[in-house]
């Protein structure tokens, strides 16, 4: 336990060292940069036509936030979390990391930490320029207690968004990716939207009530018409303690496949 | 030190290895074959990386598969050739010697000692993408000796090494083996194994030839025919010289300037030629043993496995 620790840190570290280069710094910012950016264009265009179009942006500024920025936290993580065994297997270093006591999990768990944190500190950089574009455009009442809130959600998607998505780079070598984002879409997306009780297993399902819970309505929708579909609301509580328990299944999962399966280098 | 008892690898409809049994006490260890031959599937095996699809390994008495802290002992240096942007060589060992349980202080004193050690300590706080590839062949090597294991497992070693480089690992190999510590040293050629005197296992196919002590591979070797390939301006006056020796077998023509020699005992072959070139006035341009004895070695044993030689009566 202590080395998966140890090893897991020395993972972390040496990935964040490794991976700071210029082109990934600007992509990072190119990435964080995309939803205040688009905040601004969208809400410039409607303010200029003023009246009702400018009152309803202001209402749905909130929830295009949490939309745009909901786009960098998942992509981020699909960039960082889902390769974790695929691309040690392609750069012919897995070999050199599985032989040392406990390697197989340290490098499943010091990847995830680096996925996490990549992502989290991406979609916080976008959170601050998307609240500082609401609140100049006037669609924010509390904008401090706005970012607080959303920075908890966000922390919580990454969490456990970067377990899920590291379990199934454990599970799907060459096309881990491509699963990820087909579970973003299938099971994330369409399976949460449904008005049935299956979507209460999605995680954004979760996330999303964890938000309203906090942050106050900001869906675009009546409240009255969601409760219809979705049910009475729990409490907050209850939503992260759903999502943690989402997140430790699908790190213990990982561990266990990633310690049971037999990975063979390309060259072997 | 490792066991295996009717060890089998498939992979799917292809044999990996092929129902290998033997026990090796700690010792020096040469692992012999050809390209594709097993010996990586088989590193793999003993390590616990991958399972045996029939029979049983063992590692210091324990079966490595799920028993990853048996690996605090071992050190691999394996075959590939892998590359990480930015990164110095320092840096690299000193996380790899982490992942065995170090502190990051005492890692990086290993790291240092290790890189020292097989002379990289002048530029291992270089990035390893402008190591020669011979450098970034001993940065492996100190990764795997940085945390003191008792047993080293080196895959193909000597790739890419220049002859310096290669005469400063077998140094390196036999202070290794001086210290008391075991050594399995997988390769291709011969000669680069022979070097550190080690007792030798035989695979091919797949399967476990041969195994023992020098002196006995020396035997086999002894009795297995070489081919020489002699360029010369006198191919036919020294083809006709040759072909009345009794230590030659065959004599073949394949150009204009160039014979194909078969011989039991190449050194007599060899000291016919300077008698060739006084004698018959002829110019030898160049002599290559183009089976490397290692090709001849595995031929003469596959024909002992077949029955169609009988061991120790080669001919």
């Amino acid at each position: 336990m202590t080395n998966w620790i140890n090893g897991a840190l020395a993972t972390f570290t040496f990935e964040v060292r490794r991976s700071f280069s210029f082109h990934r710094l600007v992509v990072a910012i190119g990435l964080a940069m995309f939803p205040p950016v688009m905040l601004n264009v969208v809400a410039r265009i409607a303010f200029t036509r003023g009246g009702r179009v400018a009152a309803d942006v202001a209402q749905y500024m909130e929830f295009a936030m949490v939309f745009l920025v909901a786009l960098v936290c998942v992509l981020m993580l699909l960039l960082w979390a889902t390769p974790n065994v695929h691309s040690e297997l392609e750069g012919k270093t897995w070999n050199f990391l599985v032989i040392r006591p406990g390697g197989r999990i340290a490098c499943f768990l010091g990847k995830y930490l680096v996925a996490v944190a990549v992502a989290f500190g991406t979609s916080f950089v976008s959170l601050v320029g998307c609240v500082l574009v609401a609140q100049y455009y006037g669609g924010l009442e509390d904008p401090l207690y706005t970012l607080a809130c959303l920075t908890g959600v966000y922390g919580l998607a990454c969490i456990v968004y970067g377990a899920i998505f590291s379990l199934i780079g454990t599970i799907f070598i060459k096309r881990a990716m491509v699963v990820g984002a087909g579970f973003l879409i299938g099971v994330e997306g369409i399976l949460a939207a449904l008005p049935a009780v299956v979507s209460k297993f999605t995680m954004s399902y979760h996330l999303r009530e964890t938000g309203l819970a906090w942050l106050g309505w900001f869906v675009p929708y009546s409240e009255y018409q969601y409760r219809i579909q979705f049910g009475p609301a729990w409490p907050a509580w209850w939503h992260v303690a759903c999502i943690m328990l989402m997140t430790i299944v699908g790190l213990c999962v990982g561990m266990i496949v990633i310690t049971s399966r037999q990975y063979i280098t390309s060259e072997e | 030190m490792i066991e295996l008892d009717g060890v089998s690898r498939l992979y799917k409809t292809v044999i990996g290895v092929n129902d290998i049994s033997l026990s090796l006490k700690p010792g020096v260890y040469g692992l012999l074959g050809p390209n594709g031959s097993g010996k990586t599937t088989l590193i793999n095996m003993i390590l616990g990386q991958i399972k045996p699809t029939l029979g049983t390994v063992r590692l210091f008495g324990q079966n490595p598969w799920r028993r990853s802290k048996l690996l605090r002992r071992v050190g691999l240096c394996p075959a590939l050739e892998f590359s990480y942007p930015r990164v110095s060589s320092l840096q690299w060992v000193s996380y790899l010697v982490q992942m065995h349980g170090f502190s990051r202080r005492d890692a990086v004193v290993r790291a240092k000692q290790a890189l020292e050690m097989v002379n990289l300590g002048h530029v291992m706080n270089q990035a390893m993408t402008e190591y020669s590839l011979g450098m970034r062949q001993r940065a492996k090597l100190a990764q795997a000796i940085a945390h003191d294991p008792e047993l080293l497992i080196l895959d193909e070693p000597f790739n890419g090494l220049d002859p310096v480089g290669r005469f400063e690992m077998t140094a390196l190999l036999k202070k290794w083996e001086a210290d008391g510590r075991s050594l399995v040293l997988a390769s291709h050629i011969l000669h680069e194994v022979e070097a550190v005197n080690p007792s030798f296992l035989l695979i091919y196919g797949g399967r476990l030839l041969a195994s023992g002590a020098p002196d006995e591979m020396r035997r086999i070797l002894a009795s297995s025919p070489n081919v020489l390939t002699i360029k010369s301006n006198g191919a036919r006056k020294l083809a006709a010289l040759l072909a009345g020796q009794q230590a030659v077998k065959k004599t073949r023509f394949i150009g204009e300037n160039q014979i194909e020699v078969e011989t039991m005992v190449m050194s007599e072959v060899l000291n016919l030629l300077p008698r060739a070139v006084t004698e018959l006035g002829v110019s030898i341009d160049d002599v290559e043993s183009n089976d490397e004895s290692l090709k001849s070695l595995f031929s003469t044993l596959m024909k002992i496995q077949r029955g169609e030689l009988l061991a120790g009566k080669a001919q």
